[in-house]
């Protein structure tokens, strides 16, 4: 009788706790928004091949666009873009100006006490520009007393730079245009900056830069995510689910092929 | 163009300044000056009218009004436009729940600041007034509000009218500033385009030139203006 008591009372528990979980598993109010009026808010900056509003057409292009755009397509929730700074993605994003900033930001434990990230939809590593006549070939080289290597402040780079050259001078600036400036003026040895935007650079200016990579443990890899508030995790839940699901077909693979880009952007270290 | 650089380190820079991306790109970097103008021509206004009303507190005899006028400069002089920037534009969100344009948020921090500024113009012109004019009118009758009206400020405005230009250049060259959060004026599109195509010292030199010519021109329209003179200093 009292066994029968007590398993009835178990399966009455049982049920009220799925009963309860399933009720629990709304949104939270910005995810909630998002769907009902099926308008997301996006904060990104400007970055070559990746997002960049085309001056002659005023339209938004770049892989994290095509991006973008096919998670619209996918899911029917308009994206509006905001053009903003690097600098003002986190604090735009912790105002509540935009919903997620979905500009390839790189995830490192010392962001992530600001910020929520998401899967990781791309990899990039560090390279090293000097200028085209510089005796500069290899790590080694730049490794050494009187180096001195720009970067641009507060970035991934700027960590790295100082964590692995024990020898030369990290010199951090304001901006990416002033940094590179300082190796072609011959203020700086090298500046140590993303593979990709270093490749293109040197692609555009051969006389002037050249591209070091560097030996694959040497460099440092940093992966590109979407982040959110950490109020905001379900929405981070919805974006991983799509981020997952085109890595498994190959769509970032294909974007980086796309957008000329180097196709370990898509599949990282190996 | 190609240009042989000599560095201060001695050694020698080899730059090929490309000012082609100019003619192609130069009228979307033009563009931003529609931006900077709607900036900073409701700014100045502001400015000018805050600094008008700061101005006339600061010579009240209510010593709140007087305190508050210098506790407004004070703070507003000294607080750096960058920091007054992200104040408003990121913090006051998280505070007030009102969230700004960035146009809305730059309006107001450039306002703030050119109008603690132009409050020292204008004390500067009203003292200049000599006291027995004020003497002299309120013994034929005029009400304090009326001299201040008729005989105080105009003279002043026309006599801190240079130093009125300076403010408003001032404001205008800070709208370079909010290139931080993302006005697109001229320098924020500088910075798009030196992403896209690495030319930062062609696309900077471009943007310079439009905003000479921007300050260059409304420096010529006050000059028109002080040219209107009706009263001249007694």
């Amino acid at each position: 009788m009292l066994r029968t008591i007590a398993n009835a009372l178990a399966s009455a528990a049982v049920a009220a706790v799925v009963a309860l979980s399933a009720s629990g598993a709304s949104a939270g109010p910005t995810l909630d928004r998002i769907i009902s009026e099926k308008k997301l808010v996006v904060g990104v900056a400007p970055w070559n091949k990746f997002v960049l509003l085309n001056p002659k057409t005023s339209q938004y292009e770049g892989l994290i666009v095509d991006d973008i755009r096919n998670l619209e397509a996918m899911t029917g929730i308009k994206v509006e873009l905001v053009n903003t700074t690097w600098s003002g993605l986190v604090a735009g994003l912790q105002a509540g100006k935009w919903d997620v900033i979905m500009s390839g930001l790189g995830a490192t434990p010392e962001r992530a006490t600001a910020v929520a990230f998401g899967e990781a939809f791309g990899y990039l590593s560090s390279t090293a520009m000097v200028r085209a006549d510089s005796p500069v070939r290899t790590f080694a080289d730049l490794d050494k007393e009187g180096s001195v290597l720009s970067v641009v402040s507060g970035t991934a780079a700027q960590q790295y730079a100082q964590r692995t050259f024990k020898k030369a001078k990290v010199t951090p600036l304001s901006d990416t245009g002033a940094a590179v400036l300082e190796v072609m003026q011959g203020r700086s040895t090298a500046y140590i900056g993303d593979s990709v935007s270093n490749e293109l650079r040197a692609q555009e200016r051969p006389t002037e830069l050249r591209n070091i990579k560097f030996a694959s443990d040497q460099t440092e890899w940093t992966s590109m995510n979407h982040a959110v508030r950490y109020a905001d995790l379900d929405l981070l839940v919805f974006l991983d689910t799509y981020v997952r699901s085109m890595k498994l077909r190959g769509w970032y693979r294909n974007l980086a092929e796309k957008w000329n880009l180097p196709p370990e952007l898509a599949v990282g270290p190996r | 163009m190609f240009a042989r650089v000599k560095c201060w380190s001695d050694e020698i820079m080899n730059y090929t300044f490309q000012f082609g991306v100019l003619t192609e790109y130069g009228p979307y970097l033009a563009g931003g000056l529609w931006h900077a103008w709607w900036t900073s021509f409701p700014s100045i206004i502001i400015t000018t009218i805050l600094g008008v009303v700061l101005a006339a507190m600061s010579m009240s005899r209510r010593w709140f009004l007087r305190g508050a006028s210098v506790v407004f400069v004070d703070l507003f002089r000294t607080l750096p436009v960058v920091v007054l920037l992200i104040w408003i534009h990121y913090v006051m969100p998280i505070l007030t729940g009102i969230s700004l344009s960035p146009t809305m948020s730059s309006i107001i921090a450039l306002s703030l600041n050119g109008a603690a500024l132009a409050c020292e113009a204008f004390r500067g012109g009203l003292e200049a007034i000599p006291a027995t004019q004020t003497q002299a009118a309120q013994s034929l009758g005029f009400s304090r509000w009326k001299v201040m009206r008729y005989i105080t400020l105009p003279q002043a405005f026309f006599a801190t009218l240079p130093s009125l230009t300076n403010v408003h250049i001032t404001v205008i060259k800070n709208v370079t500033v909010t290139v931080l959060i993302a006005v697109p004026e001229v320098m924020f599109r500088a910075q798009e385009l030196t992403v896209q195509f690495f030319r930062p010292l062609e696309f900077y030199t471009g943007a310079a030139v439009l905003y000479v010519a921007l300050i260059w021109g409304y420096a010529l329209l006050m000059r028109m203006l002080e040219r209107l003179q009706k009263w001249q200093p007694i």
